[in-house]
């Protein structure tokens, strides 16, 4: 299992817990994601895999365990600092796109990653630079394939077309490591197909790590070069994908003690 | 309701209008031009406050503070010192943008309802200030004789001059908003208005342009409390109250949300009305949260919207009004955004 | 002797903010908004008793129920009209709308009763206790007790009553109570309404103890209110009620020496709470789930 782990991982968490006054929605968990490895988590639902990427990504913070990116203590670097910084970006489960804004407007906010406020002042909004992100937006929104709704209302756009919105937006700010949560939830089986696809593209042709949450077992199983298993905010299995799949704390997670040695 | 009429038709018309409006102290009486002058005065007021309510979703309740910020400075210094009028503004702007800095830091720490009334105390307290400061700004008869000023040789004594000037520096301010809603600044404080989450979460610094945002919208109202006194060559405490930031934020709502030419309009309805109808002063109040309600429940984007000349600009809409529409005066495009119940799910090895 | 006498003073105020600091706190804790009519709610409520009592000389226990009972009305209506069809909108909008619908009411008193300030004869009669060295108002005991019944009340409404409880699980968690059977549209309802009645009955006895009703009453109220439940902890209601007392008795106490700059004690409070705690004095701090 250790054979498995990155020799210099981006991102390491060691004995992170996360709690809301009484809930504990993570106890402590390790996790290490390395630069060019697609990582699955799963597990059931309210096990924590969601807060775990909130704590990755600086939108919670860890009550416990200390949190490392590029070797230097993370625990409490903002998100945007992590983004900034350090080339992280996510999507988020419960989709959030600026409901007022068209696609490429909502992609275009990825790219403020790069900026800075005061650019405004001298470039007016048509600098270069407007222009170049512009354009980047424009081959960005090809490479999710949503160029043709680029002027559509965000929120207008079909669920799985707006996944690809946030997982747009999220390339937007050319990022080193990509969480994603839940990104097929709510797609058809032919669009989580085409989802894959995507995921392995991006790994492969932008070189960029990803970590995915899913429910949907294709997906995990053809992407993922290693899956997590939380429950209950502990981890309690790790490896590649098969072994992992028919691990039996796994089946016990998931379908109840009866059923593990069936 | 406009949106039949070709789009060239409407750029002839603004340009005609456009001069018009410079013609007009040609054209009208005195009194029409004074009315002229304070629905442009009020334009630039609302033009500061439209960055922060309409673009960044920001209440603010005490602008009114910021405008009298601006005209209070300007009477002092025309008052005491023989300053040059662009110097004047120049102060009085920078004084009102470092006030509303001050203002926008405790965006800091809070934010939406509780800004709201952090800004209504500090419009309050400022008003209290204004009245009772005797030295600095006269107390309750406030401060008169205000020497008219000369800009650049041009002189503003009567009232057609000072009409022209406010024109000009209406449209400066206007170009400024508009350059700034369309630039990534303006995207950014959309995106702040939108989903604070989300702007921090791509590398948007949210403290530092809510508070940017309050000096910016502060300088223009500044600029609108100057316009006042050059308009008025007067001070008092009474155009700086609480109500006065209320007046303003409907013009905003009925003008129109971070649309360029939402203030202007609004300021058309509200303060046109208010000077020309005199009948219905009784009901104004009334009237206006009628029109408000109305407005926020099923046209968002104010008159701007209802007249339909939206900015539009190549390809791009950026309405502020879908923001409403999941409560659906239109039928919803959009599956429920609510999740679907994920199941508890089963990984497909397991199952077999 | 002196200290106690401002310290007794701001309690009897206090207890005014107080419970319209509850009424604020109760809606906002349950929607997480706030209502910017609700000042001008408090105020045509206590107008309503106003003109019962003073003009047609109905017994003043009527005649508050009659403006309580207008209060609820009027909160209810502004739910109705200007909250629920923009719950789900940018927290800006329900903040406007509900500012709208106090322009409109506030209007219509005005055309009723004019902007002036009108005399409201205490309903405990004018005179003083004397214990020692104290005076006491007469209409300060009054407001003293009504404003703790009316909290003792609203208390064990929410505590032992199907509604209140309806309004605490509601305040939980708006979608799991929808899930399990609450009828959350009227909660939100009975939410505007109990508001509105706390603040109607804040009104009152605020125009008790100053022996004036004025259209603007409810802005300083209101404002007081909202500062009140926010250095308490707003959604908090031991919270508000702290908050109101807190700010009660600095206004008696450091009031005098603030001279014309009293009324921006409650900001000055409000800012510095707000600036060190954000969640207030007993509020605590959620993390908004992402
Ligand atoms: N902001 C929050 N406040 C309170 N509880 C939370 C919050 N976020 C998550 N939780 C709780 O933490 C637990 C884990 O949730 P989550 O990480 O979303 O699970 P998953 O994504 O695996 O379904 C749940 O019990 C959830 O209710
Ligand atoms: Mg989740």
């Amino acid at each position: 299992m250790t054979a498995l782990l990155p020799e210099a991982p981006i991102f390491k968490a060691t004995g992170v817990g996360c709690r809301f006054g009484g809930v504990i929605a993570l106890d402590s968990v390790d996790f290490q994601v390395g630069p060019d490895e697609i990582v699955g988590l799963i597990g059931p639902n309210g096990s924590g895999k969601t807060t775990l990427l909130n704590v990755l990504s600086g939108i919670y913070r860890a009550s416990s365990g200390s949190l490392e990116i590029d070797g230097k203590p993370s625990r409490f670097k903002s998100s945007r600092r992590l983004s900034r910084d350090h080339g992280l970006a996510r999507t988020f489960q419960n989709i959030r796109l600026c409901p007022s804004l068209t696609v490429r407007d909502n992609v275009l906010i990825g790219m403020h990653s790069g900026f800075r406020w005061y650019d405004a002042l001298w470039t007016g909004g048509r600098g270069s630079r407007e222009r170049r992100s512009v354009e980047r937006v424009e081959e960005i929104l090809e490479f999710v394939g949503i160029a043709d709704k680029r002027d559509e209302i965000a929120t207008d756009l079909a669920y799985g077309d707006q996944r690809r919105v946030e997982i747009a937006r999220a390339l937007a700010t050319n990022p080193r490591l990509l969480l994603l949560d839940e990104p097929a939830a709510g797609m058809n089986p032919r669009e989580a197909r085409v989802l894959v696809d995507l995921i392995k593209r991006i790994h492969d042709e932008r070189e960029i790590a990803i970590v995915v949450i899913e429910h949907n077992m294709n997906v995990v199983m053809n992407t993922a070069s290693r899956v997590m298993v939380l429950d209950a905010g502990l981890c309690i299995a790790h490896g590649d994908p098969k072994t992992v799949s028919s691990d039996p704390h796994v089946l016990e997670a998931y379908l109840g003690k009866r059923f593990r040695d069936a | 309701m406009l949106s039949f009429v070709p789009r060239p038709v409407i750029r002839v018309a603004a340009v005609a209008l456009l001069v018009y409006a410079f013609l007009l102290p040609n054209l009208v009486q005195p009194y029409t031009i004074r009315v002229a002058a304070t629905i442009l005065v009020f334009t630039v007021f609302a033009t500061g406050l439209n960055l922060i309510l309409g673009f960044t979703g920001l209440l603010s309740f005490g602008h009114a503070a910021m405008f009298g910020a601006g005209a209070y400075i300007s009477a002092r210094l025309m008052l005491d010192t023989g300053m040059p009028l662009a110097l004047v503004i120049l102060v009085a702007v920078g004084g009102s943008a470092v006030f509303g800095l001050l203002v926008g830091l405790t965006s800091w720490r809070v934010g939406g309802d509780y800004l709201a009334l952090i800004t209504l105390g500090v419009g309050q307290i400022f008003y209290l200030y204004l009245n009772n400061a005797n030295e600095v700004t006269g107390g309750a008869t406030g401060l008169p004789g205000i020497p008219a000023g000369t800009f650049f040789g041009w002189d503003l004594s009567s009232i057609e001059n000072v009409y022209l000037f406010i024109l000009v520096a209406t449209l400066v301010a206007t170009g400024f908003a508009w350059l700034i809603g369309r630039s990534f600044l303006g995207r950014s404080f959309l995106a702040i208005r939108e989903d604070e989450v989300i702007a921090r979460a791509h590398g948007i610094n949210v403290p530092l342009t809510k508070v940017v945002v309050f000096g910016i919208g502060s300088g223009i109202a500044g600029l609108a409390g100057v316009l006042q006194v050059l308009l008025l060559g007067f001070v008092g405490p009474a155009t700086f109250t609480v109500d006065q930031s209320i007046l303003v934020v409907e013009i905003v709502l009925i003008g129109g949300m971070a649309t360029t030419f939402g203030p202007l309009l609004g300021s058309v309805l509200v303060i046109g009305s208010t000077e020309y109808l005199r009948s219905l002063a009784d009901y104004r109040s009334m009237i206006f949260g009628a029109l408000i309600v109305l407005i926020l429940l099923w046209k968002p984007g104010g008159l701007v919207q209802i007249l339909g000349i939206g900015d539009t600009r190549a390809g791009r809409f950026r309405s502020p009004f879908s923001l409403f529409r999941r409560t659906g005066s239109r039928p919803a495009a959009v599956e429920p955004v609510a999740e679907p119940p994920a199941p508890r799910a089963v990984p497909e090895e397991v199952r077999s | 002797m002196d200290l106690l006498q401002q310290i007794i003073n701001g309690l009897t105020i206090g207890s005014v903010y107080a419970l319209v600091a509850i009424g604020f706190s109760v809606v906002y804790g349950a929607l997480g908004l706030v209502n910017f009519a609700h000042g001008d709610i408090l105020m045509a409520g206590t107008f309503v008793t106003y003109g019962l009592y003073s003009g047609l000389h109905v017994p003043i226990v009527l005649a508050a129920v009659a403006g309580i009972l207008a209060g609820i009305v009027l909160a209810g209506v502004v739910e109705e009209i200007a909250v629920r069809p923009v719950l789900k909108a940018h927290l800006l909008i329900p903040m406007m709308t509900t500012l709208g619908m106090g322009l409109i009411i506030r209007n219509v008193v005005e055309l009723k009763y004019g902007s002036g300030t009108l005399p409201f004869p205490s309903f405990a009669g004018s005179g003083f206790y004397t214990v020692g060295d104290l005076k006491i108002a007469k209409a300060a005991i009054a407001t003293l007790l009504v404003a703790i019944l009316t909290l003792v009340v609203f208390a064990a409404f929410l505590r032992y009553t199907k509604a209140g409880f309806a309004i605490r699980v509601v305040a939980q968690d708006m979608t799991a109570a929808r899930l399990m059977g609450v009828p959350v549209n009227r909660t939100i309802m009975a939410v505007y309404g109990a508001g509105g009645a706390l603040g109607v009955i804040g009104g009152l006895l605020y125009a008790n103890t100053l022996e004036v009703v004025y259209l603007g009453m409810g802005f300083p109220i209101l404002l007081k209110g909202f500062a009140a439940a926010i250095v308490g902890g707003i959604g908090n209601l031991q919270g508000a009620l702290l908050g109101g007392l807190i700010l009660g008795i600095l206004e008696a106490t450091v009031g005098p020496s603030a001279g014309s700059y009293r009324d921006a004690i409650a900001f000055v409070l409000l800012i510095a709470i707000l600036l060190v705690r954000p969640a207030g004095l007993l509020g605590a701090r959620v993390q908004e789930r992402v």
